[in-house]
């Protein structure tokens, strides 16, 4: 049969693109790249090194430089519980991003008038300032604010702001960071979802056996990628926390921030000890989502 | 019981679209059987395709699939299946997965889903790809998959969305082989979007011409070609020759003179236009027998000429093979067979020749 | 309240030492300790600074709070930020207050420039314009009993309070504000024990 033959032929994958042109060109393209390169590392790595630096003790403002982990334990339990406390608000706020912004991005891709609505309120957060979203979520959630008001329930308001679970802060984050996810879901889903979701139905998937084999593994690159970005995010900001937040315990950056402006100027160290512990922790957080991403097919 | 496929009248317009995309249109298939429906660009096969799978909801008419009216079944239940003109298999799923994505969803175990997807690749002739990455198989490949996966459903019906076009000759043909394989083994219901006539012929037992939404003749494949409902299905099957005259007693008179029609079938009387397949008059050199012509013009159609000849007044049309060495403005004679012959209701206004090259492409 | 419970600010040094702390703050931890059930939220937490307590206050969640300013009541008071009822409250025991004070850094390269910016905004009219609640509500640093005619004249036209009793009133029985090196022990001690004690 000569279709057989035909076939047999055509069973080879396609050659690649030609190795010494594509070498070539990404050597050209790394080339082009290298300024912007240059300037972040040196912005970023020279102030990632003074900054441990000065959490040794190599850099103090008085006194001679002596290398010492004195800064690392002068708060050593508030230092844990500050880690404890920031990863639980930036995962807790993360998760809740995710689901909400996961949940946005479906509806945006309704295309209806409530997806252009959805769309819209989402591009309309993205430029608030954190700070702004922080005061305006006090605004509305603390206990003399306006929905307590709007229900009268000013003695039985829970303690949303600088309560016990941070739930403002939680809110504030998963508000922000879910416009965030929401976009950049919609961005990815956009091109080709209907096509394979019309694909999926005629293959006899419902909607929640769409959403679940075909839908979410889709968006699953963009949601790891977006989660990540504001998980770091939330971990590593401080002005929502200390607006909305509570004195003690403290989050890691607000930690940092006040003994940066601490009146003892010998507490900079220690400033910067948990500015260097909240950077290892966010590139933890980036390297476990660089192996989750690699186990993704899709992302090859 | 399988009684197949039953459209009732289906109409369905777009917004900010003129042109109904359907209008009153009535199809009966046959289980088992395959239908083509050829149409050129815009005149809503794909409307036609998606709205018998449910993904486009009709204004009025229905679809009903042995005998229930599928009306309130959502597309997930229809027991259809779609195969459209880009593969999209699964980015996120390997080649197996794909395939055994119908069982999966069913909540088939995994390793029953997957034996059963390995046969369905065996039966594409894409055995042990199942490990693959989707991106690295080629078009053709992929499509085939998509075929695979498809059928790995068990539809009743298979809607085919212009599966093949994308694919490059060869390809196609041995495409056609496998379908002809897969309805031998599986025997499926079929509706095939086409605009390719030769492939419709190739894989169809049922031809569906559509224009502008309506449905203008539902035959079988050799009766489009010689019995034509209308000229414009002549037209749209590439028919060329349209030879004005008035029918009387199964005899046509023209300007060439009296042609007996075909006797097994009735004839209606009065002005109707003769229509002849260029491929079936028959060209002879100017000492034979058979009406004179003056040839205008000679078209190469790689083995074949199409031959542009003038016949009292009458503009024609033949392919020719390439060896009686004809040149523009020689004498031939011409014969035209009585069992090819067929007429349409009604005069025709002539068409300007001389005639542009009949292909679907040019008309799209 | 460190004052207080050490019997008056007498028995207080004003200049930090450890030994004092040491002697001092537990009578102090402990008055706190025992406030707690008293406090917003029972003392779980506390405002973060003397903005959200004054936040707090105008929001109705606290019954009182704490300023250096008490001539800015006046106007906080009139457009409606504070409660109308809201009072100053003068202990027996006296209060803390302070002045603002300009100084002249010693590495200053300008100082016959800053000396007169100094003596312009310790004139009379500066000083008074100050105090003027519609202004900024601050009280003067000048000893009235020192004031020109012209001046004593520019600080009685200042409208009085409802809210904020006269100067005199307030300033009974002051107590002097400690050095600068008990902040960071008091506070480092009450985070520990009071704040983080939770």
């Amino acid at each position: 049969m000569p279709a057989a033959e035909v076939l047999t032929a055509r069973t080879r994958p396609r050659p690649r693109t030609a190795a010494g042109h594509g070498t070539k060109a990404r050597v050209q393209g790394l080339l082009l790249a290298v300024p912007a390169v240059l300037l972040v590392a040196f912005v970023v790595v020279g102030g990632s090194a003074m900054v441990a630096a000065q959490s040794l003790g190599l850099m103090p403002l008085v006194g001679r430089p002596e290398l010492s982990t004195a800064a690392y334990t002068a708060h050593g339990g508030d230092l844990l519980v500050g880690v404890g406390l920031s990863l639980a608000i930036a995962g807790a706020s993360t998760v809740l991003a995710c689901l909400i912004g996961f949940a946005a991005a479906l509806i945006m891709m309704q295309g209806r008038w409530c997806g252009k609505l959805v769309a819209a309120m989402s591009s309309l957060s993205i430029p608030v300032p954190h700070i702004v979203g922080a005061a305006t979520a006090g605004l509305l959630l603390a206990d003399s604010g306006l929905l307590a008001r709007v229900f009268g329930a000013a003695e039985r308001w829970p303690d949303v702001v600088g309560g016990q679970w941070w739930l403002a802060v939680i809110f504030e984050y998963a508000w922000k960071e879910s416009a965030f996810v929401g976009l950049v879901v919609a961005g990815t889903l956009a091109t080709r979802s209907v096509d394979y979701e019309e694909t999926a139905a005629l293959l006899g998937a419902g909607r929640l056996g769409r959403l679940r084999h075909v839908l979410l593994p889709l968006s699953l690159p963009a949601l790891i990628i977006s989660g990540t970005i504001a998980f770091i995010y939330s971990f590593g900001s401080y002005e929502v926390a200390w607006l909305l937040g509570r004195p003690y315990p403290e989050p890691l950056p607000v930690m940092a921030l006040r003994l940066y402006n601490s009146v003892t100027l010998t507490a900079r160290p220690e400033a910067a000890a948990v500015a260097v512990v909240t950077a290892v922790v966010s590139l933890g957080a980036a390297l476990v989502a660089l192996a989750c991403l690699r186990k993704i097919p899709l992302w090859r | 019981m399988r009684q197949g496929l039953d459209l009732q009248g289906l109409s369905k317009s777009f917004k900010g679209s003129p042109v109904p995309a359907l209008e009153e249109f009535s199809l009966s298939l046959a289980p088992g059987s395959c239908t083509a429906v050829l149409g050129p660009s815009g005149s809503g096969k794909s409307t036609l395709l998606r709205t018998v799978a449910g993904l486009e909801i009709p204004d009025r008419g229905s679809v009903l699939l042995d005998g229930q009216d599928l009306a309130a079944v959502r597309p997930e239940r229809r027991g259809m299946a779609m195969v459209f003109q880009r593969p999209l298999l699964f980015p996120h799923l390997n080649v197996l997965d794909n395939v055994a994505f119908a069982a999966t969803i069913r909540g088939v175990p995994r390793r029953r889903a997957r034996a059963d997807a390995e046969a369905f690749l065996d039966l594409v002739q894409m055995e042990g790809t199942g490990k693959r990455v989707v991106s690295d198989l080629s078009g053709g490949q992929q499509q085939r998959v998509a075929i695979a996966r498809g059928l790995a459903a068990r539809p009743e019906v298979l809607l085919l969305d212009e599966p093949f076009s994308a694919l490059d000759p060869e390809l196609r043909s041995a495409m056609h082989e496998l379908l002809a394989q897969v309805r031998e083994k599986l025997n499926p219901t079929i509706l095939m979007v086409t605009h390719d006539r030769d492939e419709a012929a190739a894989v169809a037992d049922h031809l569906a011409v559509i224009s502008e939404g309506k449905l203008l003749q539902h035959s079988t494949v050799q009766e489009m070609y010689t019995r034509p409902a209308s000229l414009q299905v002549s037209r749209l099957m590439g028919g060329t020759n349209e030879i004005p005259g008035t029918v009387r007693d199964g005899v046509h008179y023209s300007a060439l003179g009296a042609h007996a029609l075909p006797g097994n079938h009735q004839w209606p009387e009065g002005p109707a236009t003769m229509v002849i397949r260029q491929e079936r008059i028959i060209l002879l050199d100017e000492h034979s027998p058979g009406l004179p012509a003056v040839v205008t013009g000679i078209r190469n159609r790689g083995p074949r000429k199409l031959v542009t000849m003038e016949a009292a007044g009458v503009n024609l049309h033949a392919e020719a093979t390439a060896s009686p060495a004809l040149a523009t403005g020689d004498a031939v004679r011409i014969q035209l067979p009585t069992p090819e012959l067929a007429v349409v209701g009604g005069t025709s206004e002539h068409r300007s020749a001389p005639l542009t090259s009949p292909d679907w492409k040019v008309l799209a | 309240m460190l004052y207080s419970v050490s019997g008056g600010y007498a028995k207080v040094p004003l200049a930090f030492d450890q030994d004092a702390f040491d002697r001092l703050s537990p009578a102090l931890l402990n008055e706190l300790e025992d406030l707690k059930p008293s406090l917003w939220r029972q003392g779980s937490t506390y405002p973060k600074s003397s903005g959200e307590l004054d936040a707090l206050y105008a929001g109705g969640q606290v019954d009182s709070t704490m300023t250096y300013g008490p001539a800015t009541l006046t106007k906080l008071v009139a457009d409606g930020t504070y409660p109308a009822t809201t009072k100053v409250l003068t202990l027996d025991e006296g209060t803390v207050g302070n002045a603002s004070f300009l100084a002249i850094p010693s590495t200053s390269g300008q100082r016959s420039g800053a000396m007169v910016v100094a003596n312009i905004a310790l004139s009379e009219e500066q000083q008074a314009t100050k105090a003027d609640p519609r202004i900024w509500g601050q009280f003067p640093v000048l000893d009235s009993d020192a004031l020109s005619p012209e001046g004593r004249a520019l600080f009685e036209q200042l409208p009085t309070s409802p809210v904020v009793p006269g100067y005199e009133v307030l300033s009974k029985n002051a107590n002097p504000e400690l050095a600068a090196e008990w902040v960071p022990a008091l506070d480092e001690a009450w985070r520990r024990q009071i704040l983080a004690g939770g």
